[in-house]
């Protein structure tokens, strides 16, 4: 286990980490959260967990991040962790253009099963493996800003953009979320709540953390 | 790094009690002829596997129970066999509590020990698989105590219906078998990319892509035989078995049965996990190997099929009846786990799916599988007692963590210097929880409609 620091945070976010099996998901989740990496990790069975702490415009963020299984068999299992996700890594791995292509598959899984405000990055991994690439940035790039995606290459191996990744998809969801509050704060001084207004799972304020031996 | 282990409930120790009680009326004789313990010796650990090997490989004082309520316990125990058989300590009974109540064996114990002395167990496991005809109910009886190194391969073989009972029609069926294995190689396998279908080529990519990361911490398994023969009889079952196709975690459930498969071919003394013995396999060795394996592994999925089938019944259902008996067994973990926002889903599927294969070595899966496969239903069934005794075992532990340290714990369970002695405590610990519960299975299934 990690740090026992009984630490305080303002958020806390819950992001999923989904793409197809062998891309590199749980690598980019250990790269981030215990700057480890692991050439032969094995495959991920249902789900797994872990949570780190980073600042953000003043702020102290938790992620909460659900690293799933990629097989197609496991979707029933964990679609369900979708649900109260604010935040979704969708990996593919730049040396095998399938996993790109698996891309609109797995956005069509965030439709059915996660929240419609979701943000969503696209990860384009294993960036070290430059004499293997089968998708260019440029073809990446261009299909995130038509599905209107955040995008950002990596290397869990050598660690770069990682911490990237995650800082810029926690700034991205705490600054939409501190917009969408505000619109609400101001239409409730006007008039009662309009109906389907969704405030993020952290909205009230200042969190401590509980219930910590 | 520690193992705290926690006490074994009171009722569980009640129970114990009351088995042994029962059991002193019956004939039980499983005095292992090369114990030479003496009964007076309160300081000796409880020598929970009573194996001792032909080379006189013991386990002897493995493992100190840590507990006083579990040595009052096992002492109990122990003083009950003494009195009711008047000689030394009988190991085996103590290894579990279902030597006692059911699986008693009345063979005598052997005279003179012979030059080299076997043990009383080898002698019995050569009885019964050098029959002409292999009574398997004795072999069940054998086998959930532990199987020996020598006899493991051709025991797990014939307990999962592989081998035929039948001595004479053995030869002529493994020849047939891997016959119809190779066959089905040429047919799936070794063939152009483009026969195949996309969904062919989507579960050939999987397959490609779990088998380098199967037991990774394994040297055995980064041999690149090795990885050749698992990516074929993966792929090969997969095509056969459409309904589940191949799906993660069927490798991991592979690597027993290589492991234990493999090394009969060698002497004890050679560990194959280390690899080096693939350079002494010759092919027609490894292409035996593989398909035994492959029949292995197809039986052992038959008897948990819809463990991969869509949506995954099988595992559903086995995680609802491990939240079912734990909520029965500990009711207080059960609520910290619901008050703390985990669900059993997000811990056990795993257990399930891989059948606590990601959770401990490979090495203790040996055991934990002698045992499985002695069970009738031992991989669906006994295998939710265990889990439960395996929760249970860290209740006091987890009832102090949050919900991520929870999550934290569940994913790294500390058992990387578990070995035999451990499981075997688990594997009683899950006896105990069958006796108490187990009657009430339909209870535990009854969230489905009646018929």
């Amino acid at each position: 286990m990690g740090s026992r620091v009984d630490e305080e945070y303002d958020y806390l976010f819950k992001i999923v980490l989904i793409g197809d099996s062998g891309v590199g998901k749980s690598n980019l989740l250990s790269r981030f959260t215990r700057n480890e990496f692991n050439l032969e990790s094995k495959s991920t069975i249902g789900v797994e967990f872990a949570t780190k702490s980073i600042q953000a415009e003043g702020k102290t963020i938790k992620a909460q991040i659900w690293d799933t299984a990629g097989q197609e068999r496991y979707r029933a299992i964990t679609s369900a962790y979708y649900r109260g996700a604010v935040g979704a890594l969708l990996v593919y791995d730049i040396s095998k253009h399938p996993t790109f292509e698996n891309v609109e598959r797995w956005l069509k899984e965030l439709r059915d099963h996660a929240e419609a405000n979701i943000v969503v990055m696209l990860v384009g991994n294993k960036s070290d493996l430059r004499h293997l690439r089968a998708v260019e940035t440029d073809e990446a790039m261009a299909f995130s800003e038509q599905h209107n995606l955040a995008f950002i290459e990596t290397s869990a191996l050598d660690a770069s953009g990682v911490d990237t990744a995650f800082q810029r998809i926690l700034t991205e969801i705490y600054r939409l979320m501190s917009r969408r509050n505000m619109q609400a704060e101001e239409a409730a001084a006007g008039s009662s709540l309009s109906a389907g207004q969704t405030i993020s799972l952290s909205d009230g304020g200042k969190k401590k953390k509980g219930c910590c031996a | 790094m520690t193992t705290q282990r926690k006490s074994l409930p009171g009722f569980l120790r009640r129970s114990l009690r009351r088995n042994y009680e029962e059991d002193d009326e019956q004939d039980v004789d499983l005095q292992d002829s090369t114990s030479h313990r003496s009964q007076d010796d309160e300081s000796y650990p409880i020598e929970i596997a009573p194996i001792s090997n032909s080379n006189g490989k013991g386990r002897n004082g493995a493992t100190l129970l840590q507990n006083e309520e579990q040595k009052d316990l096992v002492r109990d125990a122990s003083e009950r066999s003494i009195s009711s058989h008047g000689g030394a300590p009988v190991a085996d009974e103590l290894s579990s509590p279902q030597t006692n109540s059911l699986r008693n064996l009345s063979s005598p114990a052997p005279e003179e020990p012979s030059l080299q002395p076997k043990t009383y167990k080898e002698m019995q496991y050569e009885r019964t698989l050098e029959a002409p005809v292999v009574n398997l109910t004795d072999l069940r009886k054998l086998t959930w105590n532990g199987i020996p190194f020598q006899h493991r391969a051709t025991s797990w073989k014939l307990l999962l219906g592989y081998l035929p009972t039948n001595a004479a029609r053995r030869e002529q069926t493994l020849r047939r078998r891997r016959n119809e294995y190779r066959d089905a190689i040429a047919q799936h396998y070794d063939i152009d990319d483009d026969s195949r279908t996309l969904q062919e080529q989507e579960t050939l990519r999987q397959v490609l892509v779990d088998v380098p990361r199967t037991a990774p911490s394994v040297p055995l398994f980064r041999n690149e035989r090795i990885k050749r023969i698992l990516n074929r009889l993966l792929y090969v079952w997969a095509m056969r078995h459409p309904a589940s196709s191949y799906v993660q975690g069927i490798n991991d459930l592979a690597t027993p049965l290589l492991a234990v498969f493999l090394a009969d071919y060698f002497d004890e003394s050679v560990d194959v996990l280390d690899g080096e013995v693939m350079n002494q396999l010759s092919d027609e060795q490894l292409d035996e190997l593989e398909a035994d394996i492959y029949w292995c592994l197809t039986n052992l999925l038959s008897s948990i099929q819809d463990h991969y089938t869509s949506d995954q019944p099988g595992v559903q259902r086995m995680v609802a009846r491990l939240e079912e008996l734990v909520n029965r067994i500990d009711g207080d973990l059960c609520r910290h786990l619901r008050d703390t926002g985990i669900e059993f889903l997000q811990f056990s599927f795993k257990w399930m799916n891989c059948l606590l294969l990601r959770e401990f070595p490979l090495k203790c899966v040996f055991r934990l599988w002698d045992t499985y496969l002695s069970e009738k239903a031992g991989f669906e069934d006994f295998h939710v007692y265990v889990c439960a005794a395996f929760l249970c075992q860290f209740s006091g532990q987890l009832q102090q963590m949050s919900f991520d340290e929870l999550f934290g714990f569940m994913q790294d369970i500390p058992t990387n210097d578990w070995t035999d002695t451990e499981i075997e405590i688990l594997l009683s610990q899950a006896f105990v929880l069958t006796s108490l519960f187990g009657g009430s299975d339909a209870h535990l299934t009854s969230g489905q409609p009646a018929r």
